[in-house]
């Protein structure tokens, strides 16, 4: 069998080339551990974000110099004598804090934890300036700066004096608001917009604010609803919470874990670099026209190829399986079955791999140029898949790297078999489909008289 | 009869662009004959020659092999044509014994016998006792040996044999010549395409001239080199800035001297007993207030029926 010969010849040929092979299988071992060291090893370091405060609540309001006018009925139904002052300190502190800035870093921030695993979101750090809190992030000591504006306490006393007259209304009472002299504020997060901790990390600050702040309406009005005979017109701690939950097994997994699904898919799709690479240097060394003197056909010659890049590949696969295993990274399934199933997505990403060199080497000449241009289309090509992250470019769902990528994905995070089972079928057809491509372009530029 | 192995009616090949490479080539190569291919670069026979073997498709004109008319890259060409490039076209990080079984296998020989082949070219060629180096490993001279291995491992009737031994030493040059030699003996068929007159002199049958596309001749070198003339050759170098070209003229006005004309920076004149002439020669150039710097004497030579036929040495189209 020609192919056969072939394939072994060009199996010989990448692994006495010591040190293209050596970088070929070290690759994506040196890509995955490099990964695992940027994104860190355990939960606690990926998950939990270090934050800075800069609290300048002066823990003022309106309530220090007006009772607010519902007060008097509060404390008739309650049986309390509070001033606006104690019943500020007393029920929306609960005698914790001297000020709602103070309660919202000490009660809300630092005890916030994910739902699944309790693990805290942030470590945080007060600072006394903000030019001390922006050098910090300058630096990376910190995914971002919280400013808690002087008037935040005053704020806060207007949402929960709004929530009450709500509640009081509700049972057809007229009262006013107490107060127009309550401030609207702003809470401060100063960051790297672009950066993905500051993103993460922004984002479930507010998410504390805005669950914060719909329990304290909540409460308040269902406390205050209580009294009356029919009962509170809300629902206890407010009609919409906010909760932090794994989908699946994924509560263990760090941010490492979510990304090495598409680093596999990435380290592969590099094959299409090396298979243009070692086409080219046939093209280059004349071996090919040497090739075509002979009766060996184009399905031979295609056939080889493929066949040596798909050893080569798998022996590649293994290596990073070891890898993927030594590093500790954490998937949904059971070991088996997932390796196995990353073993078949990763075959059908290299035979992707594999026509994609082939395209892209009938158009270079020597393995310099193979070298240049691959890259230049397998980087970008890569951001496109959603190896990175997800990208919304409909047309790249037809490549098969981005199905393959959706698979292992739904393999390793999931372990949602079915799906995984759908995308690498969409995979697999796609990468037959470029395979085609690629064995046609080749053939007419490369093998034809 | 004459049995011919390479017929080729009427080649004509216009590349894109317009460029007439070869104007009309009608051609007979024998059996088992060594055929000598010369011309300077640039005088269609690299195109000539692949047209011949069957490797590219004529403009017009077609190639027939063994009677058969070929198209190009056909199985026929392939079974039946053997090449031995000028580059060394070699997989280097494969041995010998692997180079040569890849080709043995890919033209469909069988395992064995491919084996055996492997053995007796290496063998034949010194370079038994490399067989298991890598070609990358190899000598100059001992890549050149497995190159042209390589162009024999499917024992093919025709060998194309692209310039075979520029740039070895004179011992290699001799093993590789001797070894060529003897192909036609085996059955095989030559065409050597050279720059080298020694080479195809020694080696060739036939030899062929072509130049800009067109068949300028074709005969046995013996025969060639008698058709420039008799007597021998002088080549006379000059000082620098001497009028060559009226040297030569002024030559030609002497009732011994045969023909003058000026070659690679170099008079060249053809007379009858050379040496004997010599002194007056020199006496004829020291009258015309000239000075010679350096006198060649040789026989006559396939670049001499070259001169002939187009007034330049091969050299000078390089």
């Amino acid at each position: 069998m020609k192919v056969i010969v072939l394939a072994i010849k060009g199996i010989k040929e990448s692994f006495r080339d010591i040190k293209n092979i050596a970088f070929l299988l070290a690759f994506p071992l040196m890509f995955l551990v490099l990964f695992r060291v940027a994104f860190g090893f355990g939960p606690e370091a990926t998950n939990t974000y270090d934050i800075l405060v800069l609290d300048q609540d002066d823990g003022e309001g309106p309530w220090d110099q007006t009772d607010p006018q519902w007060l008097p009925l509060y404390n008739a139904a309650m049986g309390t004598n509070f001033t606006g002052p104690e019943f500020f300190h007393a029920v929306i502190l609960e005698g914790k804090t001297d000020t709602a800035g103070q309660y919202f870093v000490d009660e809300i921030l630092s005890t916030a934890i994910y739902e699944d695993n309790e693990t805290k979101m942030f470590n945080i750090k007060m600072v006394s300036s903000r030019a001390e809190g922006e050098d910090m992030v300058s630096k990376g000591d910190a995914a971002l700066l919280v400013v808690i504006p002087a008037n935040y306490s005053s704020a806060i006393q207007g949402v929960v004096d709004q929530a009450i007259v709500d509640e009081v209304r509700a049972h057809s009472i007229s009262v006013n608001a107490s107060s127009d002299q309550y401030a609207h504020t702003k809470l401060e997060l100063t960051g790297e917009l672009g950066n993905f901790d500051f993103s993460f990390a922004s984002s479930m600050v507010s998410g504390q604010l805005m669950q914060y702040l719909a329990i304290l309406e909540g409460t308040v009005r269902y406390a205050v609803g209580s009294t009356f005979p029919d009962g509170p017109a809300t629902l206890e701690g407010g009609s919409v919470g906010l909760v932090f939950v794994s989908i699946g097994e994924t509560d263990e997994f760090t941010l490492f874990d979510w990304q090495a699904p598409g680093m596999i898919i990435f380290a592969l799709m590099m094959t299409a670099i090396y298979v243009t690479a070692t086409l080219a240097t046939e093209v280059k060394n004349k071996t090919l026209q040497r090739l075509r003197l002979t009766k060996m056909t184009s399905f031979d010659m295609m056939g080889g190829t493929t066949l040596r890049w798909l050893f080569i590949g798998t022996f590649q696969l293994i290596i990073m399986i070891v890898v993927i295993w030594a590093l500790g990274v954490n998937f949904a399934g059971e070991f088996g079955p997932t390796f196995g199933a990353i073993f078949l997505i990763s075959l059908v990403a290299i035979l992707a791999s594999i026509s994609l060199g082939l395209i892209i080497s009938a158009f270079v000449d020597d393995p310099e140029q193979a070298g240049n241009i691959g890259t230049a289309i397998v980087i970008p090509m890569s951001f496109l898949t959603g190896a990175f992250f997800p990208m919304d470019v409909p047309a790249a769902q037809l490549l098969p790297w981005t199905q393959a990528s959706l698979a292992m994905k739904q393999v390793m995070l999931y372990a949602d078999w079915e799906a995984a089972t759908t995308h690498t079928m969409y995979a697999l057809v796609a990468a037959v489909i470029v395979f085609i491509i690629g064995v046609i372009i080749f053939q007419r530029k490369r093998l034809r008289a | 009869m004459v049995d011919h192995v390479i017929e080729t009616e009427h080649l004509k090949m216009i590349y894109p662009g317009g460029l007439e490479a070869v104007k009309d080539l009608s051609i007979k190569v024998r059996r088992g004959e060594v055929f000598g291919f010369l011309g300077p670069n640039g005088a269609g026979k690299t195109t000539a020659l692949n047209m011949m073997v069957g490797l590219l498709k004529p403009t017009k004109g077609r190639t027939l092999i063994d009677g058969e008319e070929v198209k190009p890259w056909s199985r026929t060409v392939k079974e039946k044509i053997g090449i031995v490039p000028q580059e060394t076209i070699l997989w280097e990080n494969l041995t010998c014994t692997e180079n040569l079984m890849l080709l043995a296998n890919l033209y469909e020989v069988p395992k064995e016998e491919g084996q055996a082949r492997t053995a007796r070219l290496l063998e034949e060629l010194q370079l038994a006792d490399k067989a298991d180096a890598r070609a990358k490993a190899l000598s100059g001279g001992m890549k050149r040996r497995l190159n042209l291995a390589m162009g024999l491992v499917n024992e093919p009737d025709v060998i194309l044999l692209d310039e075979p031994s520029p740039g070895l030493d004179p011992q290699t040059r001799r093993v590789l010549w001797e070894y060529i030699a003897d192909l036609p003996k085996k059955g095989h068929t030559l065409i050597l395409t050279t720059h080298d007159m020694d080479e195809a002199d020694y080696l060739s049958d036939r030899v062929a001239i072509i130049d800009n596309g067109e068949l300028l001749v074709l005969d046995e070198p013996r025969k060639l080199k008698a058709s420039v003339g008799e007597g021998d050759v002088l080549e006379l170098a000059f000082d620098e800035g001497a009028d060559l070209q009226k040297a030569a003229e002024d030559f030609t006005s002497l009732g011994y001297i045969i023909s003058a004309n000026v070659t690679a920076g170099r008079v060249v004149i053809r007379t009858k007993d050379a040496m004997s002439r010599l002194p007056e020669v020199f006496e004829f150039v020291k009258e015309h207030d000239s000075e010679i710097r350096d006198v060649r004497y040789r026989g006559n030579t396939l670049e001499d029926v070259f001169i002939d036929l187009t007034g330049r040495a091969l050299r000078d189209g390089d």
